[in-house]
């Protein structure tokens, strides 16, 4: 009796938790916006929370994003480098660096920014962080008065591309971990690590009048919670709304999403020292089992591009990729090539089917769908592909050998050159090179780009290394996610960074 | 002599015989939706369909698709298998290892008993949750690991319990006279001991269902269960908890499910320690 008596409660609580699942109401228009012209606010929410401040060590940039310092240069969206604090700079013999830093320039503390204050602060840059040092090469440098003289270990072309990095942040001496004080348009008023940041406007910027008075911006690592955040009008600016949620954002007439395509590859490592993807036709045939178009139409909604290659196709170190398609028909002749039994369509190596352990993880929530797109094509072939996920896949990958395949994903370009992301995923030496890559010739390549100093000639060779791992399948690129991000149609002058390095800027406002 | 013999097995035996029906009926009946479940799913819970993913619930797919446009449907009665079929075998196993150290350890006494009672209580320190995650934490996610994490915090209480019943049971007189008679004494143990603890394990045994059932989806649901592309309840909620602003039906649907399925077992370990439990009859 009581039995049944407990059952008859089970439809109240459908009731109970279907009311739940109903959408709710927008909410009304939030005061976070204040209209006031001189203390105009605004409310940014990141995706990544940041516990640190100091620019130098922080490896989420929040200082350098929420335009508290700056760096001796930028990247702009058109890839280009432009001038920061640092008004020129040049080298003859790519080694001898001079930097020519900004005249009247001062620190948010009134304290003048000379030659000596930049050596300062990339002597701490490098002194705090051993990646800064390791990145730079730096063997002395020299001030005097606005001049900065920087003499690198060997020639040493990119270096002002990595100087772009905003872990090199120009900071004045003044500065502590807690508290940096910078260049930017933006104060630091207070933060809560991992929680929020509170910036208020540098009146004496040297870019010119900042529009905001304040802003605060804060991190949430749920993506619902994001949504939730611009829905309510709790938030002006949200970095990375859950894709499906695209359609409900559009329709929005009170917000904008902005979209854009970034500097960011999804790709599938090889594990070479596994016996059969050690072999190039058994990686190319992987590569045909990866339907792009369906990832980019279906599983990213549009917003992304398929990747034919590490950079996006319009890159000038890309070379022409070779046309990439899904075709379990080519899969087959490739293991047919590469001499494995193919009957009624399915794989065999001596009358044994195909085992792969293939490695993803969720931080990045389109990887475990694409993982499973390729164990869903695999299978067709008769192959049996084991998902595994991992937690930390940078930390899994370094330890362990025990993976043939992983999903993987970087931006391989951040600072619009090659020559990063080839040094750390192809050397041998490189700390992204987690699928042991050993190739020689291309290792040569990349030894000849490191000492060019002419720009046609690093993109001339930067193009030649592209396309030895183009053509070899060395890797397999599948997008190019996008870059998203949806604010409220008050906001004025937002700009989606390419390279995710600048989002509080002086222009932003609000209306 | 024999009958004094007997005194040790009726109520054991009668007491299972006549009010176990039902519920063993009903296990009956879940083991076998479990076994023929994959035959009853419309669709195949595997095949992906990239392009109908997060379909709401509709003719086409009575509960719609999941991300990976798979049938979601489907994709539940295919987790019957993995969630309760997969309950059942980690219950089937800590009752095998906890009966048979509880009976060696209560039976044999001694030094055995020194050492498995050390054991046990061991065990019974670490709370369950939490050495359950850690141990699969340790082993990697995966079904095999998840089986063995819950069988290690699981099987002590039977032991424990089969122990202290054992105890009591062996002082008794029908006991000394078996063994003056020269029964031997795996037979005294499977005769009259075992029968003695059968009825306190079921009941167990019903009640830990609902726990197992709720473990195994907790530590899917946290990633340290069995790996895509398993239908298991508690993995498809965590699936599903990306999408449940733009297609809540996806953790709806497991998430009734093992609040129904759990509802259930509990329900039914209550009726069955009502009917077994000597203790409450009497207070009631």
């Amino acid at each position: 009796m009581s039995f049944i008596k407990s059952l008859k409660a089970v439809p109240l609580l459908l009731v109970l938790l279907l009311a739940a699942c109903t959408s709710q109401e927008p909410a009304s228009p939030d005061s976070t916006v204040t209209h006031n012209s001189e203390e105009k606010s605004i409310t940014l929410l990141f995706n990544v929370q940041s516990n640190s401040i100091d620019p130098h060590t922080d490896v989420n940039y929040t200082a350098v994003r929420a335009g508290i310092a700056e760096t001796l240069l930028t990247i702009g969206n058109d890839l280009k480098l432009q001038p920061a604090v640092a008004e020129s700079w040049s080298s003859e013999d790519g080694q001898n660096w001079i930097f020519n830093i900004r005249k009247g320039l001062t620190f948010q503390n009134g304290k003048s920014v000379d030659a000596a204050a930049v050596q300062a602060s990339l002597e701490r840059a490098q002194q705090l962080n051993p990646s800064v040092k390791n990145s730079l090469h730096i063997r002395e440098m020299k001030s005097a008065g606005q001049v900065l003289t920087i003499v690198t270990e060997q020639p040493f072309p990119q270096l002002p591309s990595d100087l772009v990095h905003p872990n090199t942040a120009i900071l004045a001496a003044e500065s502590t971990e807690e508290a940096p004080i910078g260049t930017g348009p933006f104060m630091l008023a207070s933060f809560k690590p991992g929680s929020e940041l509170n910036v208020e406007r540098n009146s004496q910027y040297w870019g010119g009048t900042v529009k905001l008075a304040k802003a605060k911006f804060s991190f949430n690592e749920d993506a619902n919670a994001r949504l939730l955040a611009i829905q309510a009008k709790s938030a002006d600016i949200v970095y990375r709304p859950p894709i499906e949620s695209f359609d409900q954002l559009k329709a929005d007439a009170s917000l904008t999403l902005d979209s854009l395509t970034g500097l960011r590859a999804h790709q599938l490592l090889y594990n070479m020292n596994n016996a059969e993807l050690g072999q190039e036709e058994v990686r190319k045939a992987f590569d045909a089992l990866i339907d792009r178009e369906a990832i980019v139409s279906s599983i990213m909604t549009g917003q992304a591009t398929a990747a034919a290659g590490p950079f996006l196709a319009e890159a000038p170190f890309s070379p022409e990729y070779t046309p990439k398609t899904f075709d379990l028909e080519v899969a087959r002749q490739f293991f047919r090539t590469a001499g494995y039994d193919v009957d009624n369509g399915l794989v065999s190596k001596g009358g044994k089917p195909l085992t792969f352990r293939l490695l993803t993880y969720q931080s990045r929530a389109e990887l475990p769908l694409i993982s499973q797109l390729i164990q869903a094509n695999a299978k067709e072939l008769g192959i049996t592909v084991d998902i595994r996920l991992v937690d930390n896949i940078d930390e899994y990958l370094a330890a362990n050998d025990d993976w043939d395949l992983a999903t993987y994903s970087n931006i391989t370009a951040p600072r619009g050159d090659a020559s990063y992301f080839l040094n750390a995923a192809y050397t041998s030496e490189g700390a992204l090179n987690y699928g042991y890559v050993r190739q020689p010739e291309l290792e040569a390549l990349i030894e000849q780009l490191n000492t060019a100093i002419a720009e046609d000639e690093r993109n001339n060779l930067a193009q030649q290394a592209v396309a030895y791992i183009d053509e070899h399948r060395l890797n397999s690129f599948i997008i190019h996610p996008n870059n998203f991000v949806v604010y409220s149609s008050h906001v004025k002058n937002w700009v989606t960074s390419k390279s995710e390095y600048y989002l509080l800027t002086k222009d932003l406002d609000i209306e | 002599m024999r009958s004094i013999i007997a005194a040790g097995q009726p109520s054991g035996r009668h007491l299972f015989k006549k009010q176990a029906v039902w519920p063993a009926g009903l296990v009956l009946l879940v083991l076998v939706i479990v076994m023929i479940s994959p035959a009853l799913a419309p669709q195949d819970p595997y095949r992906l369909i990239v392009s109908d993913r997060l379909q709401p619930p509709g003719a086409g797919h009575f509960l719609g698709t999941d991300h990976l446009g798979r049938d979601l449907f489907s994709r539940m009665i295919a987790g019957i298998r993995a969630t309760i079929g997969t309950s059942l075998l980690i219950l089937t196993f800590s009752m095998l290892i906890g009966v048979t150290i509880g009976l060696l350890s209560g039976y044999l006494g001694g030094l055995y008993d020194r050492v498995f009672k050390r054991i046990i209580d061991a065990f019974m320190t670490l709370p369950d949750y939490i050495f359950a995650i850690v141990l699969s934490g340790l082993l990697g996610p995966g079904l095999i690991n998840l089986l063995f994490a819950v069988i290690a915090v699981k099987w002590v209480g039977y032991a424990r319990l089969v122990r202290s019943v054992v105890l009591q049971e062996k002082e008794k007189d029908y006991v000394a006279l078996a063994i003056l008679g020269g029964v031997t004494p795996l037979r005294i143990v499977m005769k009259h001991m075992l029968p003695h603890t059968l009825g306190n394990v079921f009941v167990l045994a019903a009640l830990d269902l609902g726990k197992i059932i709720l473990m195994i989806a907790s530590l899917s649901y946290i990633g340290l269960g069995p790996q895509p592309p398993a239908a298991e309840w508690g993995s498809m909620l965590n699936e599903g908890r990306v999408y449940f602003n733009t297609a809540p039906h996806l953790m709806l649907a497991p998430g009734l499910a093992i609040m129904i399925t759990v509802l259930l077992a509990n329900l039914l370990g209550d009726k069955l320690r009502d009917q077994f439990d000597v203790k409450t009859r009497k207070e009631a």
